[in-house]
């Protein structure tokens, strides 16, 4: 412990040096005045929504962590990813298929004088939930029953298999004041009407978030007194601001991870979260130019799946082979209906009589996206497709196939994408059915055996038959050839080696659980 | 002066007006609905009533200008689309990191250049004017942004002397002063060699006016003539020089900004753009324009207050 | 608005074959002109003739050779794609030469004629085009690059149409302001009350003699330009991939900043070469045309 870069704030090292003053069997005086221990990390934007009926995703779940109830929380047993009860609950149990029965802690009140956490509020929250925006997450819900004070039931409509990791443990699962929220009007963005948990949210837009200590917090209480997150956006620059020592813990990119593995920062250490995430080549089976399969094949066969993780991903990223990520049931091995043969790709594009074809691919215009798209670029020019390569920001990237936004969903011809995941092979199926045509279904192919394959995968809890039922299901979307699996990215962590991170398998560090060692 | 100074705030007023017409008409000359456009794909059917209202698209085109410059005149610049919070307080919250950065980078160009270019003037074809000379082509030669990936580079890549990312913690000063040297470094850079070479030239024309040959043949010390006469009169264009270098000192500061992750108007308008968030976009292009005129008026006002004569030119 | 005008103020006089020789042996002799303008040669060659000189197709891809630093092979070292640098530098010089030879030309033209309708329209007309000329000239480019990227996305059109609309201004007010001085000279006057049309005078004795200093002003933007294409494709508005411009090569090696920094400094030299090399040619050019501008240097 002797790591002067550790404590450049000076946290850790006071604090280990009064632990072995203490063990030694005197204690100054001063030493009763802890130092304050604080904990920096970074954020990849600002918060926009913290309300989880409305909000935009990940930052904002990072939030509801720290200062709203869950009654569930993910579990990392080895590569596998379970669940388990929160200290927010003293049970919570699955009676039968459709009834989950929990008890609430005694004790707990919200802050603001807004009084203790109830079933009630929980009722408000799951129900309301239902007619927001995140209202696929709650879909089978059918309402909670309120038994008591602290004890009620949650009843499905139906069995639903993922409920608790997709929707307990994550995001939409946070629990807020009924109080409180009715107060606010209902709906609120950038502060929470009412918080329960150890910390309190305070926000600098375009700078930092930080958690306070929250004075009516009665639960346990947390490693760190203090969380300071920088808002930095870039994922490349929060690299620079580890090395200057002004970050505890930061996600890193493959490049990173490449170069850290070599020789990692003095006093650092890597942790893995999770490679949650599936990117693919996309293409538009409706597309007069793709409508015929052959071409649509001859592109599987064309790409250099290899040389993209080489390159963009410097070899971290795990080669894809579907939708369902690694660790999870269902997740494939190998292709069934292409592998990389240039030769074969020319000879079936000739078979299609289709000669100097000029395709688009539309991409995000951020690095690793752009390299991808380069070299895809060149393995299509090897085939003699020419491709324009049509660089977007954010904004009209992730709109770019849905009817709703406007007419480019007819002119979208090929793109790369990358959607985020969550720990059930669900969550990853549920946009590619026939009614998510024009919205996130940007191939446009409709299957009905995909269809019903996605409603046997949610009700079926039989661990091996669900895996069969995901391996058919990504067989049915690479028939169709509108897919070139890319790669999972893994999602990966760089702190310092006496911190113990707590990072959700979807990326969201939860900062009640770091702990010192 | 008060008729000049009526002048030339007439004349902000038109330069904010073609702003705003412009902006205006951006938004309008794209194909498809103003509404959708300026509130990005985002929008959700509320937002777009609500907005419909208030641009009122069914009254004629220059009533909808009228209510537009109205709101912005009276300080209503619209509603961040995802948040609703006013995007007046979002910009006025980012503003104050790039005035600082900016007041920063200029501060150290002023307070090395002028004396530079002074002493190149005083000691003309000496090595420290040759070595002026190379020093600020050199400097004007390396784009700001270019400066500030080699500063990031070499100094903190590589040196890891400055820190390189943010604006420091919130409350500590001496953090924040830490990371605010490499960009306002990066930024003042090209302007110490401008204002240096600006300062030379001017001094060398005024040195040779005959009322400095008559104020030295009174026998005045060489550093009061220096001083007292010559330097005012010197100055004079670099003042314009520095008012009219504002919007390029604003472009720095974006550049800056991107480059090294710190907060302020830039950042928020490259960010914004990427989210399609037009409201914030034209908001923050409306404030940093009314700045920069702000800036040009006051350094034409300074420079008449200084030189009476000038205020018979317009 | 501006006051004190820094801009060169024209000369006129007749030029004896004689002193002609002395400003070639002045230039000659000027050993920044002579860098200046062999920087500014290599500058045009090397985009002109890039793809005889590139050692490499700029765009073909050797990934196990990625972000390499310089070596025999790759003398400027390779990017995260294995491309090589110095080909796609080169190749990028291309793309500055574009931009700037279009963009500067096209400005000088229409601030040219601009210029002229100022300084002999009417006089109402010469106050609005002054204040849009001043309201534009020094306008934050950037800001107003990103605001329109955002509704037309990016273009090296776009980049083009920025680049004109900034530098119009400088050559109008220096057509304006010369054209204004010759406006009250002698032969001007001689010539007007011969009967003269306006179109003549400004033909025979405006362009003439305002052409010098616009050229010495052209040579002075060129560099303005190209680190403006620079900046707007670094922020990611100008050329698509995958071409290479310097900006975007910038861009990229920012990105991989940690794992090789010779992206970064091989791709901002020659920005920083070119901006010297036109900055010391136009002042030598600038020392011959008009020696007034030369006091004390």
């Amino acid at each position: 412990m002797t790591q002067p870069t550790l404590s450049r704030r000076g946290f850790l090292a006071s604090g280990t040096a009064l632990t072995a003053l203490a063990m030694g069997g005197f204690l100054p005086p001063i030493a009763r005045a802890q130092p304050e221990k604080v904990l920096r990390l970074r954020m990849d934007g600002d918060i926009k929504i913290l309300d989880p009926g409305y909000m935009i995703g990940g930052i904002e779940i990072e939030a509801q962590k720290q200062c709203l109830p869950f009654l569930a929380q993910y579990k990392r047993d080895g590569d596998t990813i379970g669940w388990e009860p929160t200290y927010y609950v003293s049970k919570l149990e699955q009676r039968d298929p459709t009834h989950i029965d929990f008890e609430l802690v005694e004790g707990l009140n919200w802050s603001g004088g807004h009084g203790p956490l109830k079933a009630s509020d929980v009722k408000f929250s799951y129900e309301r939930m239902k007619k927001s925006e995140w209202a696929g997450y709650f879909e089978v819900l059918d309402h909670v029953e309120v038994t008591g004070e602290r004890t009620g039931t949650i009843v499905l409509t139906k069995p639903f298999a993922p409920f608790f990791l997709v929707t307990l443990c994550h995001g939409p699962g946070a629990i807020l004041c009924e109080r409180a929220v009715t107060e606010a009007g209902g709906r609120f963005t950038t502060q929470f009407p009412a918080v329960c948990g150890p910390y309190l949210f305070s926000n600098a837009p375009g700078q930092a978030a930080t958690f306070l200590p929250n004075p009516d917090w009665s639960g346990p209480k947390p490693e760190f007194d203090r969380v300071q997150a920088k808002i930095i956006t870039q994922v490349k620059a929060t690299e620079l601001a580890y090395e200057a020592g002004e970050l505890d813990c930061t996600q890193i990119d493959s490049d990173a991870v490449a170069r850290y593995r070599a020789g990692p920062p003095p006093g650092s250490e890597l942790t893995k979260a999770g490679e949650l995430n599936f990117m693919w080549l996309g293409m538009n089976s409706e597309h007069p130019k793709l409508h015929d399969i052959r071409v649509r094949r001859a592109i599987q066969h064309a790409v250099d799946v290899d040389s993209i993780i080489a390159a963009a991903y410097s070899n971290v990223a795990t080669k894809s082979c579907g939708i369902i990520c690694p660790g999870l049931i269902g997740h494939r091995t190998e292709t069934k209906f292409y592998t990389y043969d240039p030769a074969k790709a020319r000879e079936l594009l000739a078979e299609a009589g289709v000669n100097g074809l000029k395709l688009s691919l539309r991409t995000l215009n951020t690095q690793q996206p752009m390299l991808v798209a380069q070299i895809v670029q060149a393995n299509l020019g090897a085939v003699g497709i020419t491709l324009e390569v049509i660089p977007l920001d954010a904004g009209p990237f992730w709109e770019m196939g849905m009817e709703s936004a406007g007419d480019t969903w007819k002119d979208l011809e090929l793109w790369t994408m990358r959607f985020g995941s969550v720990p059930d092979p669900y969550e990853a199926s549920q946009w590619f059915v026939s009614s998510q045509v024009g919205n996130w279904n940007w191939e446009r192919w409709t299957n009905p055996e995909y269809d019903s394959l996605v409603e046997q995968g949610i009700a079926e809890s039989n661990p091996e038959k669900r895996n069969d039922i995901y391996l058919r299901l990504q067989e049915i979307m690479e028939e169709t050839g509108a897919y070139v699996w890319l790669c999972h990215e893994p999602r990966y962590y760089v702190h310092r080696s006496d911190i113990s991170v707590n990072v959700s398998p979807s990326g969201q560090q939860d900062y009640r659980l770091f702990t010192v060692i | 002066m008060s008729g000049y100074i009526l002048k030339r705030l007439a004349l902000a007023a038109a330069v904010i007006l073609t702003v705003l017409v412009i902006l205006f008409s951006l938004l309008r000359l794209v194909p498809g609905n103003p509404v959708t456009i300026a509130l990005g794909p985002q929008a959700t059917p509320a937002a777009i009533a609500h907005y419909s209202a208030k641009m009122n698209l069914d009254q004629p085109v220059w009533v909808q200008f009228a209510t537009y410059a109205r709101n912005v005149v009276t300080g209503d610049l619209g509603e961040d689309i995802f948040t609703g919070r006013k995007v007046a307080i979002i910009v006025g919250e980012q503003i104050g990191y790039s005035l600082m950065l900016m007041v920063a980078a200029m501060g150290w160009a002023i307070v090395l250049g002028i004396p530079l270019g002074c002493l190149a003037a005083v000691r003309p074809n000496t090595w420290l004017d040759r070595i002026t000379g190379v020093l600020s082509v050199g400097t004007i030669a390396i784009p700001s942004f270019l400066m500030a990936i080699w500063a990031l580079l070499i100094l903190s890549v590589q040196l890891r002397w400055l820190p390189a990312m943010g604006a420091g913690e919130a409350g500590d000063y001496g953090d924040q002063a830490l990371h605010l040297i490499l960009p306002a470094f990066a930024v003042g850079l090209g302007w110490v060699g401008y204002l240096a070479r600006m300062v030379r030239a001017s001094m060398l024309e005024v040195l040779g006016e005959p009322f400095i040959r008559s104020a030295r043949a009174f026998g005045l010390t060489p550093q009061r003539v220096i001083f007292s006469y010559a330097l005012p009169v010197a100055i004079l264009p670099t003042i314009t020089l520095i008012g009219m270098g504002f919007g390029g000192l604003i472009s720095s500061a974006v550049f800056a900004e991107v480059i090294f992750a710190r907060p302020g108007v830039g950042k928020l308008i490259y960010d914004s753009v990427q989210a399609r968030n037009f409201p914030i976009v034209q908001g923050a292009v409306v404030v940093t324009t009314a700045l920069y005129i702000l800036v040009v008026l006051l350094s034409d006002l300074l420079v008449s207050w200084i030189d009476p004569r000038v205020r018979r030119v317009l | 608005m501006s006051v004190a005008s820094s801009e060169p103020t024209l000369e006129i006089r007749s030029k004896a074959r004689s002193a002609r020789h002395a400003q070639l042996r002045v230039f000659l002799t000027n050993w920044q002109a002579m860098l200046g303008l062999v920087l500014v040669v290599i500058f045009f060659a090397s985009a002109i003739f890039a793809p005889q000189i590139a050692p490499y197709d700029p765009n073909a891809m050797d990934i196990p050779a990625r972000l390499a630093g310089p070596s025999w092979q790759h003398l400027a070292g390779t990017d995260q794609l294995g491309r090589d640098t110095l080909s796609r530098i080169l190749h990028g010089g291309r793309v500055a030469l574009t931009i700037a030879a279009i963009g500067v030309s096209l400005s000088l033209a229409i601030g040219l004629a601009l210029g002229m309708l100022a300084a002999f329209g009417p006089r109402r007309l010469d106050s609005l085009l002054l204040l849009i000329f001043d309201s534009v000239r020094s306008f934050p480019t950037i800001i107003l690059g990103l605001a329109t990227v955002s509704l037309t996305g990016p273009s090296l059109g776009l980049v083009m149409v920025i680049v004109v609309i900034t530098s119009i201004p400088q050559y109008a007010r220096v057509t304006r302001t010369a054209a204004l001085v010759l406006r009250g000279t002698d032969f001007v006057l001689a010539e007007r009350s011969l009967g003269a049309s306006t179109l003549r005078i400004l033909w025979h004795h405006i362009l003439p003699n305002v052409v010098g200093p616009l050229l010495i002003l052209a040579a002075m933007d060129v560099p303005v330009v190209v680190s403006l294409e620079a900046g707007l494709s670094f922020l990611g508005l100008g050329v698509t991939p995958p071409t290479a411009s310097w900006g975007t090569l910038l861009n990229e090696g920012y990105l991989v900043i940690r794992n090789s920094s010779w992206m970064v400094i091989m791709a901002g030299m020659p920005l920083v070469l070119t901006t010297i090399g036109f900055t010391f040619l136009a002042e030598g050019l600038r020392d011959i045309l008009d020696p007034r501008m030369n006091r004390g240097r």
